[in-house]
């Protein structure tokens, strides 16, 4: 992965100079900015994605149709997906200062969504399957959002 | 090459025995079906200007030189290490043993021990035999 | 009953090829990705592999040779050793892949780590290896493994629009958002894994074991044209559960604990427990498929004694291979490689055996040396051919589609 990615930043590198080059100093960053967007529709689709299986875990938890056990493992596998996703997305340089804002955006969202599924873990390690309703409500919104924001950039 | 087999003339016309084809690189079984070997090379002896096959030659020895190129040289080198004791060539079933050539190649009821075992009997002697029911079959 | 009975050998067989830990996991992520867009496929391998299982088990009753024995008969010691490599690294890397997923389904049951159970899973797999009757072995874990029926009754309990599902199926595209590249490779993934080799390497060496005689033609055929069949079903069955649940709510499946999700939402606690017996069914027989299939490959290249029917003593060299093969395969998984990555990766080598696999089946099984009167009639040699012309264009396309898609990510 990150021999590919310097791989792609130097071949950047060099389309940005000669783009320089040509248009006399009128940079544009477009193509880095571009990258950038599409890491983060990728990075919002999978983290909606980690929070759509817990939402149908929790979903199943009130149904009283899972059990213990395995919804430990279902939102353990979640929410480790979720940090390398989160962790993947944060170490990633924002090209430009007008990025910063979408960064913002969904490094909240990122957050938000981490400290959801840390709150169901928990949970269902102490036995504590009737609160998970409580505990996921807000999944369904949560997952509405990295949505829109995955939809916004593609 | 055409090799004269046990019985050439149970071969129809235009259907001789081609060593590649019937012989080489197939399984070598005991009359009950039990595999043997596969037939690694031939051992070839020219009487009046024609090639005759005599034996079936078995193991990483009389492989080796078959899979050519740095493959062979690769488990000539093996094999030397796994057969320190024995005397370098490659053990033989007299083809004066072989019944039949078909799917296999069937030895005759009263072969005898062939000794084309050593890896086998290493095996046994060493790893299997030591595991608690090894001498009952599963089934 | 009796029926039943005499398929477990097919049915054991293509659990290995459908509904293994790769496999589940496989047809849960295309379903959840590609909704119904790719049962096709899953469709041509099924046929593929009822063509070639009914030909190597043919060629495995009437002339009594296992498929490997084939392999080097008529493609030479050295062609026949590159497949030896090559479908003997498919076949380890999956069975460490099912060592795991067995390890997996009890961490389901247990929550505690799968890693804990993979040496436990290990010894137990020998065991049955060692002491436990052949066909004993194929019934337990075959009729076991169809408990994955339950994905069957989960797919009618989420209620389905069908005349949606069937226009999806006979009209597939690829969804938005995804590339034809990565349709593709996953095309060919499922494509390769329905016809991954070593299920006949088993198939026909568990025939010769089951002492397979030409008078058996007819349980050949059952085997080949029920078994597999049942098999497909199942995967079938995990995909569109996938494609009914998990693609709408736009979920990427990478973990067990997804697959089995839509019997958990269907069909409540009963439903998931069965669904994690059948995975702890599915994955233990690939375990003992693809354990047997190493130890029946190295020695039918080599022509050395094998088989589980046999005392131990007899075939020394085939049981050393098999526990070898063991304890190779539970270290690389404790290292704590990903299973579902290591099947995934597994594709590269079935690219070199898929076609040195089946040509010399096809080859022999038109032999009338070998084969009389039971030779390949029209149909098969049709069939044959041009599923050897499929295996030829997925074994070449298989590994620029993996790199250009970095394995469907």
């Amino acid at each position: 992965m990150s021999a590919r990615v310097r791989v792609r930043r130097a071949g950047t590198a060099v389309v940005a100079a000669a783009v320089l080059a040509a248009s006399g100093g009128c940079a544009s960053s477009s193509r880095s900015d571009g990258d950038w967007r599409r890491k983060t529709a990728e990075t919002a689709e999978a983290a909606a994605s980690a929070v759509r299986t817990a939402e149908i875990g929790v979903r199943a938890a009130k149904g009283g149709k899972a059990t213990g056990p395995y919804l430990s493992v279902l939102f353990n596998d979640a929410d480790k997906d979720l940090n390398e996703v989160q962790s993947g997305y944060l170490s990633r340089q924002p090209p430009s200062v007008g990025a910063d804002n979408l960064r913002a955006r969904v490094s909240d969202l990122l957050d938000e969504a981490v400290d959801a599924l840390d709150a169901l873990r928990i949970a269902v390690r102490r036995g504590q399957i009737g609160k998970l309703a409580e505990i996921g409500k807000g999944l369904p919104a949560l997952a509405g959002q990295l949505e829109a924001v995955q939809e916004d950039l593609t | 090459m055409t090799v004269h087999g046990p019985d050439p003339d149970e071969r129809a016309p235009g259907r001789a025995y081609s060593a590649r084809f019937h012989w080489l690189d197939r399984q070598v079984v005991a009359d009950d079906g039990t595999p043997i070997s596969k037939v690694d090379d031939l051992e070839l002896d020219g009487r009046d200007g024609r090639l005759y096959a005599t034996a079936v030659l078995v193991g990483p020895d009389a492989l080796a030189p078959r899979l050519r190129g740095r493959l062979g040289r690769l488990v000539a080198a093996v094999a030397r290490r796994l057969a320190a004791a024995e005397g370098g060539r490659p053990p033989r079933i007299d083809l004066a043993d072989v019944a039949a050539v078909g799917a296999a190649v069937t030895l005759r009821p009263s072969t005898g021990d062939l000794r084309v075992h050593a890896l086998e009997d290493w095996t046994r002697a060493n790893v299997i035999e030591r595991i608690p029911g090894a001498r009952h079959a599963s089934g | 009953m009796k029926r039943l009975l005499a398929v477990t050998l097919g049915i054991l067989t293509a659990i290995g090829g459908f509904v293994d830990i790769g496999d589940l996991v496989a047809s849960s992520l295309v379903g959840a990705r590609f909704g119904f867009a790719l049962v096709w496929m899953l469709a041509v391998g099924l046929v593929g592999i009822c063509v070639y299982a009914e030909m190597a088990g043919r060629v495995a009753a009437v002339a009594g040779r296992p498929t490997f024995d084939l392999v080097r008969e008529r493609l030479g010691p050295r062609i026949g050793l590159a497949n030896l490599a090559a479908s003997l690294l498919v076949t380890l890397l999956t069975l460490a892949a099912e060592l795991a997923g067995v390890a997996l389904a009890v961490e389901l049951l247990s929550s505690v780590p799968y890693l804990l159970w993979v040496p436990a899973v290990t010894l137990l797999v020998w065991l049955v290896i060692w002491r436990v009757r052949f066909e004993t072995m194929e019934r337990i874990f075959g009729l076991l493994g169809l408990v994955l029926i339950v994905f069957v009754v989960a797919v009618f309990r989420l209620d389905p629009s069908w005349g949606d599902v069937l226009h999806q199926v006979t009209h597939p595209a690829v969804p938005q958002g995804e590339g034809v590249p990565t349709y593709l490779y996953y095309a060919i993934a499922l494509f390769a894994s329905a016809m991954t080799p070593y299920e006949v390497f088993f198939f026909s060496s568990g025939g010769i074991e089951e002492k397979w005689k030409p008078k058996d033609l007819a349980t050949v055929r059952v085997n080949a044209f029920l078994g597999f069949p049942l098999g497909g079903l199942l995967a079938l069955s995990i995909m569109a559960a996938a494609a009914l649940l998990l693609h709408p709510a736009g979920v990427s499946v990478d973990h067990l604990s997804q697959v089995v999700l839509p019997t958990s939402v269907a069909l409540g606690k009963f439903g998931l427990g069965l669904a994690l017996i059948g995975v702890f069914a599915a994955t233990f027989g690939a375990s003992l498929e693809t354990a047997l299939s190493s130890g029946y490959t190295v020695a039918q290249y080599f022509g050395w004694r094998w088989g589980k029917t046999a005392a131990p003593r007899t075939a020394s060299r085939f049981h050393l291979v098999v526990i070898v093969a063991l304890l190779a395969c539970s270290a690389l998984i404790l290292t704590g490689l990903d299973p579902v990555k290591v099947t995934e990766y597994s594709l590269v080598f079935a690219a070199v055996a898929l076609p040195l696999t089946y040509l010399p089946i096809l080859v022999v099984a038109n032999d009338p040396e070998y084969m009389g009167e039971h030779a390949n009639g029209r149909l098969a040699n049709t069939l044959g051919t041009v599923y050897l012309v499929i295996v030829l264009v997925i074994s070449v396309a298989a590994l620029p589609l993996m790199l250009a898609t970095k394995a469907g990510q």
